[in-house]
């Protein structure tokens, strides 16, 4: 039976590529962001991705010992650590990094079952935990082209990120093609728009990546930004200045997608897309923090088996409609045609109910005595 | 004195095995929430005593001569009166302890023992029988609390009880959310003891 | 039409900004109790929005007193556990006399729905804001739902927990706190900043 019977963490993938190689492409998809940020911050970009991967590897040797599982070698934790870097300024703390890592894997991987049972984004959660631990650090962005100190403390110029000036109702400092390019301050992995956006094309094509969720996400995220601009000007820049400033580039392509956490189904994909989109929206226009991408991902992450089960109900409907409508008529054939039958040959079921109403009677009698003794104790 | 004794050695479930908090599930929001540091454990502790000793004991008192409806008026009265004692010798431990702890400790006399549970509990026990049992589970919640309010404060706010140690290592822990996270730990960690000292027949050790 | 966005804008913060469940931990016992049994979440929620809006409304005129008084953290709740008192036997003789079929409304469920941490904490946090008798209405309504939101929020979750390969230790009680906590850390990051307590 062993030899029979295949036993898979989640996802559950039906294509000549597996979860290894799905992951490799992953990893292989975030190295050329870390080669922009080492062109932008120096060699201290490769380090803190580094402490990210050695964190989440050493933290998830220690999760399998404690629950005295054996350690599964798999690429997870490699991408969850060199993710949460990337959603943090260059100039952060390594111990910060650590924190993030340990939220992710403690808290959020090993107490739900480990990979492929998590139920939120294990990165958004390391995030969201370490921006309201250290928001001075988290939400301090150095300048861009600056060689920042590998190891002690950190001497950078900072400057104000574009979504900072955008939730000020401010227009950023720098214009489309600063952000296009990656010289705008911000988290170290998703400003360098191009880049990220190459990169996550290539995930799509690799079929690591859905298209679905990413593109309705964008698209309906556009759309809102289009109704309801937070500065003046011109439409076509408020537009570009909403989607390249923050995460929300990077978090399309490489956080919404994450195969664990989101819907299976392409009808799904589309519903949490748009409905992504619009809690995005949300917490960015009216959240406490710049970043409100990460929050908005964790609620979205409950709700994705929501839209997976109500695509379910839809294609059941949808299949079965020529039965259900069959079914319905009967039934509404069947109401109609009962007072036509006259009362001289009732059917031994309408006999039988006269019986019911001193059992019903006696019944309810029981069931109030009943209820008269246990009181409180039935409903705890 | 037997009497005594039994009753503390069936009630002491309540500190471990059948812990209020980690075990059974009761009183989390004022754990999580109002519980950051130990003054806030202590204070949160002094009323749950109070609070629940006092309705246990009025329970066993009186419980069986009351109408069905009129019980829970009358212990959740008497849970708010248990409220005054407790108010009085929080306000020693610290002169802003109210500020900080905020509505919390007033909302353990409408908590789900003294609401819910004291009828099933004491109505059938004699008064000292209630008032221990009350104690043992008012030290269940203490014990949580204070083990809590330790952890959050020193990775928190870097001190105990008010007294600087360190810089805070992790300052969301004072967050309610965090609250929740910890707690949720702390009960694992009894599965945990609990699993551990398990027989290896399946009989759970008496405790 | 300013009343209007009064009432609605207390009624919506008290159901996803502050909600009780998230962002104060309010509840949660009576909540985990109602996960299972989804089919008692419609009453129970109901209940509590009548229960509260009561309270709200018989110790408004009387918390006027309390307020400047140096045993204001005594007097308000006793107040108003006073009057959640005068509520729950108003209710309950209603209940008996004019809906005398509503028999599963008797016992624990109605005392529970008017004596719990819930409505007692939305009344004192409603209290404490000095929000005035709109806006506690309001916010009671909204908190009301928040509770029911909250629940059946959790409620999904636990359940589709219980497809996930989770450890031994930390089945049941345990991964349900853990749960809650992350979700609270999300809406955390819509309001991010300490509430008042």
């Amino acid at each position: 039976m062993k030899e029979k019977l295949m036993f898979q963490n989640a996802p559950h993938v039906r294509q000549s590529e597996s979860v290894v190689t799905m992951m490799a492409d992953v990893v292989l998809a975030l190295l050329p962001i870390y080669l922009m940020g080492v062109f932008y911050y120096g060699t201290r970009a490769i380090f803190l991705g580094i402490c990210g991967v050695i964190s989440c590897l050493a933290l998830s040797a220690i999760g399998s010992l404690l629950l005295r599982e054996k350690a599964v070698f798999d690429l997870t934790p490699i991408i969850t650590g060199l993710i949460i870097p990337l959603l943090l300024p260059a100039n952060i703390p390594y111990y910060v990094v650590f924190s993030a890592c340990a939220v992710a894997i403690l808290v959020v991987k090993f107490p739900f079952g480990g990979t492929g049972n998590n139920l939120f984004n294990p990165a958004a959660v390391g995030f969201a935990s370490a921006a309201i631990c250290w928001p001075e650090k988290v939400f301090s962005y150095p300048a861009t082209m600056q060689n920042l100190e590998i190891f002690g403390e950190v001497t950078a110029k900072t400057a104000q990120s574009p979504a900072y000036s955008l939730s000020l109702g401010a227009v950023p400092d720098y214009n489309v093609l600063d952000m296009l390019l990656g010289s705008a301050p911000g988290p170290m992995g998703a400003t360098n728009i191009l880049v990220v956006a190459a990169c996550g094309i290539f995930l799509i094509v690799k079929k690591a990546a859905n298209w679905i969720t990413p593109a309705f996400f964008l698209a309906q995220y556009s759309v809102l930004c289009l109704l309801f601009p937070r500065i003046g000007g011109s439409a076509f820049d408020a537009l570009c200045y909403e989607l390249f400033s923050g995460m929300i580039i990077f978090g399309a392509f490489f956080m919404l997608t994450e195969p664990v956490t989101s819907p299976k189904r392409d009808f799904g994909k589309i519903l949490a897309g748009i409905s992504s989109a619009i809690v995005v929206f949300l917490f960015r226009y009216f959240g406490k923090f710049e970043m409100g991408f990460a929050s908005a991902l964790i609620v979205m992450n409950v709700f994705s088996p929501i839209f997976d089960s109500l695509c379910e109900n839809v294609l059941h409907v949808y299949r079965h409609k020529d039965s259900i409508i069959a079914s319905f008529r009967k039934k509404s054939s069947e109401e109609k045609a009962e007072p036509e039958i006259p009362e001289e040959s009732l059917p031994e079921e309408t006999l039988s109910e006269d019986e019911n109403p001193e059992e019903t009677e006696e019944e309810t009698e029981a069931s109030e005595k009943a209820e008269e003794l246990s009181g409180e104790e039935a409903a705890v | 004195m037997n009497e005594i004794k039994s009753s503390f050695k069936e009630n002491s479930v309540y500190l471990f095995s059948k812990n209020p908090v980690l075990v059974l599930g009761l009183v989390i929001g004022q754990l999580a929430a109002g519980v950051s540091n130990l003054q806030n454990a202590a204070a949160l502790s002094i009323t749950y005593f109070f609070v629940v000793t006092g309705v246990l004991v009025f329970a066993s008192l009186v419980g069986k001569r009351l109408p069905g409806w009129l019980k829970v008026v009358a212990y959740a009265i008497v849970g708010s009166m248990m409220l005054v004692p407790s108010y009085f010798i929080s306000a020693g431990i610290s002169a802003t302890i109210f500020d900080s702890v905020g509505i919390y400790p007033a909302l353990l006399a409408v908590s789900t023992v003294p609401i819910v549970y004291s009828e099933k509990i004491a109505e059938n026990k004699s008064p000292l029988s209630a008032l221990i049992n009350g104690i043992c589970i008012a030290f269940g919640f203490a014990a949580t609390a204070f083990i809590l309010g330790a952890a959050r404060e020193i990775l928190g706010s870097g001190s105990l009880f008010g007294f600087r140690l360190s810089k805070p290592l992790f300052p969301a822990a004072k967050l309610p959310f965090w609250g929740f996270i910890f707690l949720g730990f702390m009960a694992a960690f009894v599965n945990f003891i609990k699993e551990f000292i398990k027989k290896p027949d399946g009989e759970e050790e008496a405790e | 039409m300013t009343f209007i966005v009064q009432f609605l804008s207390a009624m919506l913060t008290a159901l996803f900004i502050e909600n009780i469940i998230f962002t104060r931990a309010l509840g949660t016992s009576w909540m985990f109790y109602l996960i299972k049994n989804p089919k008692e979440l419609l009453k129970y929620t109901g209940l509590l929005m009548v229960v509260t809006t009561l309270s709200g409304l018989l110790a408004y005129p009387l918390r006027g007193f309390v307020y400047n008084s140096e045993y204001r953290h005594l007097l308000l709740p006793v107040l108003y556990i006073l009057a959640m008192a005068v509520v729950y036997i108003a209710v309950y003789f209603f209940i008996k006399y004019a809906l005398p079929k509503q028999k599963e409304l008797f016992g624990l469920n109605l005392g529970v729905a008017v004596f719990n941490c819930a409505t007692l904490g939305g009344l004192l946090v409603a209290s404490n804001e000095r929000l005035d008798l709109l806006s506690t209405l309001g916010y009671g309504i909204g908190m009301s739902l928040g509770f029911g939101f909250a629940t059946l929020l959790l409620g999904y979750g636990l359940t589709r927990l219980e497809y996930c390969r989770v450890p031994k230790i930390f089945r049941g009680v345990p991964i349900a706190l853990i749960y809650l906590g992350l979700l609270s850390l999300a809406f955390y990051g819509l309001i991010g900043h300490q509430l008042p307590t």
